[in-house]
């Protein structure tokens, strides 16, 4: 007796609980799908790190292989990991302009081709800057940036923004000019011609994030011109919550589709109705029962007249 | 249970958001928060640098520069709080340097004035100059102060401002002092005696590049001046000079240079030495008229400027001098082209992009034959493609559809992208959407292209895809649905009894009519219990149950007599007359109750 009541307890708890997960991950999926990311570049990142504004101004798509170079723009920004699949060279050479923004020094292989490199070392300016020493300013161009690294060029690559000639090179890390630290003015945006297009480096992947992008405003304007923005997400590693996030959308994607939506819901009809008419026959099983249970105590009893008896009772019911 | 179900949701709805919003843990650092960080001042090295560039150019007199540095030191981070002092800093500044570069400029005009004998007005100007440079001291002693305050605010090491702002003071000394020597030579020059000097010059008309001759008197108020050297301005500029002779007259040939100008003036100067005691003094001015032959260059460009391709200009040069070449600038190029009989024709190749292009043409100048020059402004214009475009309206997943593009002659590159997939051709596109497209609206963008002198043509257009495989499952569904419903409704039509029979249940369910007086006797029996006890009968319950609630021990004994023999009546048929005649009994008795 007592180990039924505990294996009937344990049953009903581990339905409780897979219940509470579903539940759980039901309220999640829509909470995550809803609430903003806090991921640096992130597009849907309304706080200080975000894409969220460049998205919106750009109208930006997120790179996924389509693409016609003429009339294409695409960025890779602060990339982390390996750039994207297509052959980016080719893109540039038909005419496509690619825009390159590394401080750190990641997207070197890529850039190297072209004339270019990224020095690694942040650059800092003690003059002119915004709040900051680490967040330096172009004054020829109104451009702040946000702890940006110096340009490498080979001769002939057209330097579109120095840094000021009181930046310096801050090679041992500690934000403060030393003696032996080179001084600028460094390059800072660079531009190399390859076939029909160009590539663009920008030693700065931070210019455009929404706390920014309201001073770097005209030069995003200018680079992009009239051509549709594309961004190469796929260069940025992926957290839990994001992943988890994409994944939300996707599904919401998928079934987005007239098919499905409508299968869905058919579903949903079908399901209400199956249960509900189950209900109503184990209502009618539970009334059977109850005959059962006479035919029990009393053998003896006429079963049929039994049922006629309940019928009569139903309908005075 | 429940509100165990309502914890463990909470709880795992808690464990996720706390992951969701745990700061990211990145090893790059490629930003800092610009709102969190916290605000520094200039470095008081560089600063210092900043500062003291403006005032190295002013001590250096290059005013422009100094201008070009404060605009520098203003772009410098300055927090709001210091502003004010920044601002008043470079506004002194910009005022000291402005009041100097006036002064200098009055006592630079007074010395030229000086020279040719008009003190009057030279020194009109050194009074300005002396006005303006009081200006600059009284503006001196504020941007001491200003400059203090600067170097408070910003730490900046007092000496070396201090150092240039003496300076500045010298300078403005200085300019004091040459303001006084130059009155001071104004007053001398006074007591000096008047000098004149008259000139005719002949002939008044002459071609360009001819002699004309200059004949004049030099003389003081009552004698003439031999022996001094008088200079000839050509068009205000000194050109030679004549020596006086006897009486002061003087006489010079001078043969034109080559001016394409309708007039030149004439005038002689004098300007005596030191140890001379006489004012400089300027001559009258004759105008020579000069002619010469003014070529006219007209220019034709034939067709369309189509970019990347030839066009043709074709020009003539009315009064062309005796050169068989003129100068083509066009897309930075400079060319020279040859000149036929005055007529010139050639062929240049358009930029690439489209846009407003100058082509200028030089003739050049010979002798008597002015040089001319004609800027023409040529528009190159891609040509519109003449594609028409048509794209289906549906596509089915799995089979090719076609995208009409219909044009004349030209060779085509088409792009497209749609469902995914990326096309190129040079005519028809045939499109397929994959078996893995779900159906709905995709966007199709076409970009086609031609060669560099047409106009590119990007369309969008949102083709409906119906995937048949995509489109089963739910059709499927819904045809099962449909098959469940219908067999329900057989099952149910088949489930039904008809009237008759329920009736002859009905009828058989019901006992005999020999027995009903036992059934009403139950009956009567149930509500005299009910009566005593309060307890009723419910639909729902058995003869046997509701003998079951009876508690009554006095009672009971006669109601179950009569609930047993009403049962049997019932449901058994059995029933014997002693069983009959006992149920009789106990109901008397219950009645008497």
């Amino acid at each position: 007796m007592r180990s039924s009541i505990k294996l009937s307890l344990s049953r009903s708890i581990i339905k409780l609980s897979l219940l509470a997960i579903i539940a759980a991950m039901f309220i999640i999926s829509i909470l995550s799908a809803v609430l903003p990311s806090s991921e640096d570049f992130h597009p849907s990142n309304p706080y200080w790190n975000g894409l969220e504004k460049f998205f919106k101004i750009t109208n930006a798509k997120i790179f996924n292989g389509d693409i016609i170079p003429e009339k294409s723009i695409l960025f890779i920004i602060g990339p982390s990991i390996n750039y994207s699949s297509i052959d980016l060279k080719s893109f540039i050479s038909n005419g496509g302009i690619l825009i390159i923004m590394d401080e750190i020094g990641i997207a070197n292989p890529l850039i190297s081709d072209f004339g270019i490199s990224i020095d690694g070392h942040f650059v800092i300016d003690a003059v002119f800057y915004y709040n900051n020493w680490k967040m330096p300013k172009l004054i020829e161009r109104a451009i702040v940036l946000n702890l940006p690294s110096a340009l490498k060029i080979d001769k002939g690559i057209k330097v579109l923004a120095y840094s000021s000639s009181f930046s310096f090179l801050d090679l041992n890390g500690d934000f403060e000019p030393q003696a032996d630290e080179p001084k600028g003015p460094f390059p800072i945006i660079a531009e190399a011609p390859y076939g029909n297009g160009k590539i663009i480096v920008i030693s700065d992947s931070s210019i455009f994030l929404n706390d920014l992008i309201d001073f770097n405003r005209k030069l995003l304007e200018d680079l992009i011109s009239n051509r549709e923005v594309f961004v190469d997400t796929s260069v940025w590693p992926l957290s839990l919550p994001s992943a988890y996030k994409a994944i939300v959308l996707k599904i919401y994607e998928f079934f987005s589709a007239p098919e499905l939506k409508y299968s869905l819901a058919l579903l949903i009809v079908i399901l209400i109705y199956y249960y509900t008419s189950n209900y109503t026959s184990k209502e009618k099983q539970k009334e059977i029962d109850e005959i059962e249970e006479l035919l029990k105590k009393h053998p003896n009893w006429n079963e049929k007249l039994l049922k006629a008896i309940k019928e009569a009772r139903d309908k005075i019911e | 249970m429940k509100w165990l179900l309502f914890g463990t949701i909470v709880g795992i709805i808690a464990i996720i958001l706390i992951a969701q919003f745990w700061p990211t843990i990145t090893p790059i650092v490629r930003h800092v928060n610009p709102k969190a960080e916290i605000e520094r001042l200039p470095l008081p090295s560089y600063m210092m640098t900043l500062v003291l560039n403006p005032f190295n150019s002013l001590i250096m007199r290059n005013y422009t520069a100094v201008e070009n540095e404060i605009k520098i030191l203003s772009q410098a981070y300055i927090p709001d709080r210091y502003k004010f002092i920044i601002d008043r800093f470079n506004n002194l500044l910009s005022n000291i340097s402005n009041f100097l570069a006036e002064t200098e400029d009055f006592i630079n005009k007074a010395e030229e004035l000086i020279y040719f004998g008009s003190y009057d007005d030279a020194k009109e100007l050194l009074m300005e100059a002396s006005f303006k440079l009081t200006l600059a001291n009284i503006t001196y002693l504020e941007l001491k102060a200003a400059s203090e305050e600067l170097a408070k605010s910003f730490n900046l090491p007092l000496i070396e401002i201090k150092d240039r702002l003496n300076k500045i003071a010298k300078i403005i000394e200085l300019l004091y002092e040459k303001i006084m020597n130059l009155l001071k030579s104004i007053e001398k020059q006074k007591i000096l005696k008047d000098s004149f000097i008259i000139i005719d010059v002949q002939p008044r008309k002459i071609w360009t590049g001819g002699n004309i001759e200059i004949e004049g008197r030099l003389y003081a108020e009552d004698h003439p001046l031999s022996g001094k050297i008088v200079q000839i301005y050509l068009d205000g500029i000194k050109f030679t000079e004549a020596l006086t002779l006897e009486e002061g007259i003087f006489k010079i040939k001078l043969n034109i240079p080559y001016i394409y100008k309708p007039k030149i003036s004439i005038q002689a100067r004098y300007i005596p030495y030191e140890d001379q005691p006489y004012k400089p003094s300027s001559s009258n001015i004759i105008e020579v008229e000069l002619i010469y032959i003014e070529p006219r260059i007209i220019i034709d460009v034939i067709g369309d400027i189509i970019p990347g391709k030839s066009f043709l200009i074709k020009g003539i040069i009315e009064n062309a001098g005796p050169y068989d070449y003129i100068n083509i600038s066009w897309a930075g190029l400079i060319m020279p082209i040859a000149l036929q009989n005055g007529k010139f024709s050639s062929y240049l190749k358009a930029p690439l992009a489209e846009g407003l292009y100058p082509l200028k043409i030089e003739a050049p100048s010979h002798e008597i034959y002015a040089p001319a020059q004609k800027i023409v402004y040529i528009k190159v214009n891609k040509l519109p493609l003449n594609v028409k475009v048509i794209f289906p309206s549906l596509v089915v997943a799995g089979f090719p559809s076609n995208i009409e593009v219909l044009y004349e002659g030209e060779k085509l590159n088409i792009k497209a992208i749609f469902a995914g997939q990326v096309y190129s051709s040079s005519g028809n596109l045939s499109i397929s959407a994959p078996l893995t497209a779900l159906s709905g609206y995709y966007n199709c963008e076409v970009y086609i292209s031609s060669h560099p002198w047409y106009k590119e043509l990007y369309l969008k257009e949102s083709i409906l895809i119906i995937n048949p495989l995509t489109l089963f499952p739910p059709i499927l569904i819904i045809a099962f649905t449909i098959r469940a419903f219908k067999n329900k409704e057989k099952f149910i039509e088949t489930i039904e009894v008809p009237k008759e029979t329920i009736k002859k249940i009905e009828e058989r369910s019901f006992i005999s009519s020999s027995l009903k007086w036992l059934i009403e006797l139950y009956w009567r029996a149930v509500s005299i219990i009910s009566k005593l006890t309060g307890i009723e009968i419910k639909p729902s319950m058995t003869m046997r149950e509701y003998l079951a609630l009876i508690k009554l021990d006095a009672l009971k004994k006669f109601f179950e007599i009569l609930t047993i023999a009403a049962e049997k009546a019932l449901y058994s048929k059995k029933i014997s007359n002693e069983e009959l005649n006992s149920a009789r009994k106990a109901f008397e008795e219950l009645n008497k109750a």
